[in-house]
């Protein structure tokens, strides 16, 4: 959850102020629109529009995850990224494909897509989605997860390419 | 004890004229194992996987984006990223192709 007060923006533990310059709708000689923002601005501004009860169970996964999953791969690899996608990251469902697309996630039924950004896992594990039952079931004990899906369907774990 | 543990995979390349929910419930009656769910993967094209979890094993059927009219089985033991990362898998691809011909009368090579 980003929080604001003076010139500082924490989201998710981590002071993200120094980067909120925010470049909008900057024109080029050749009449081409860039909107883009930074990064941060952006992250802060998606945590802004975040439901308080996601963000406070992004917050327990992060620290789960730090505690019991990514140990055992930052072995491996100790520059890994790892981040979640999909409506529990955004809190709406953003795959057109989907008949709920556009609406709001349901928390008593729904799944985290977990992605580990890391060239040396990627080749190793490649890009299928990979259970983890043993963290699916730590996840299955915290209060605030009871309305994951079940298995893999529940939570999975995909390796991409650093800097997908 | 972990240093002894060895996973295993199998990876199989299915031809079949059908979709992919046909060609899972064949499958799901052939091995006698739970029915596949479906998804969606997270990011365009958003292309659809059939998932099953059975036995400490997980299959992932997918269209072969190669071939038309083929899909690609894949079927790895859960939790062996370690085994995977220290070369200890077994690959059952040949033995299981046969048995899996066998009992489906499904047309099945090993992929590449």
């Amino acid at each position: 959850m980003a929080s604001g007060g003076d010139s500082k923006y924490i989201y998710r533990g981590k002071d993200v102020s120094p980067n909120l310059e925010v470049k909008v709708n900057v024109v080029d000689d050749a009449g081409n629109v860039d909107d883009t923002y930074s990064n941060a601005a952006k992250t802060v501004e998606d945590a802004s529009k975040l439901d308080p009860k996601i963000a406070e169970l992004h917050k327990k996964l992060d620290s789960l995850a730090d505690e019991h999953l990514l140990p055992q791969f930052r072995e491996i690899d100790p520059n890994l990224e790892a981040v979640y996608t999909g409506s529990f990251k955004t809190g709406t469902v953003g795959n057109p494909n989907k008949p709920t697309y556009g609406q709001p996630i349901n928390l008593d039924n729904y799944d985290i897509d977990y992605w580990i950004k890391s060239d040396k896992l990627y080749e190793m594990y490649g890009n299928s989605l990979k259970a983890n039952p043993e963290f699916r079931n730590i996840l299955g004990e915290t209060p605030g997860f009871e309305g994951l899906k079940p298995n893999k369907q529940g939570f999975s774990i995909k390796f991409l390419p650093s800097g997908n | 004890m972990k240093e002894n543990s060895y996973g295993a995979k199998i990876k199989l390349t299915i031809e079949f004229e059908g979709n992919m929910k046909e060609l899972c419930d064949v499958i799901s009656k052939s091995l006698s194992i739970p029915e596949f769910w479906f998804d969606t993967i997270s990011e365009p094209p958003y292309e659809t996987i059939g998932y099953c979890e059975t036995f400490g094993f997980e299959i992932d059927i997918q269209k072969d984006s190669v071939m038309a009219d083929s899909y690609i089985f894949s079927a790895v033991t859960t939790d062996t990223f370690k085994e995977i990362n220290e070369d200890r898998m077994h690959n059952l691809s040949i033995w299981f192709s046969s048995y899996f011909k066998l009992v489906s009368k499904l047309k099945i090579r090993i992929s590449d």
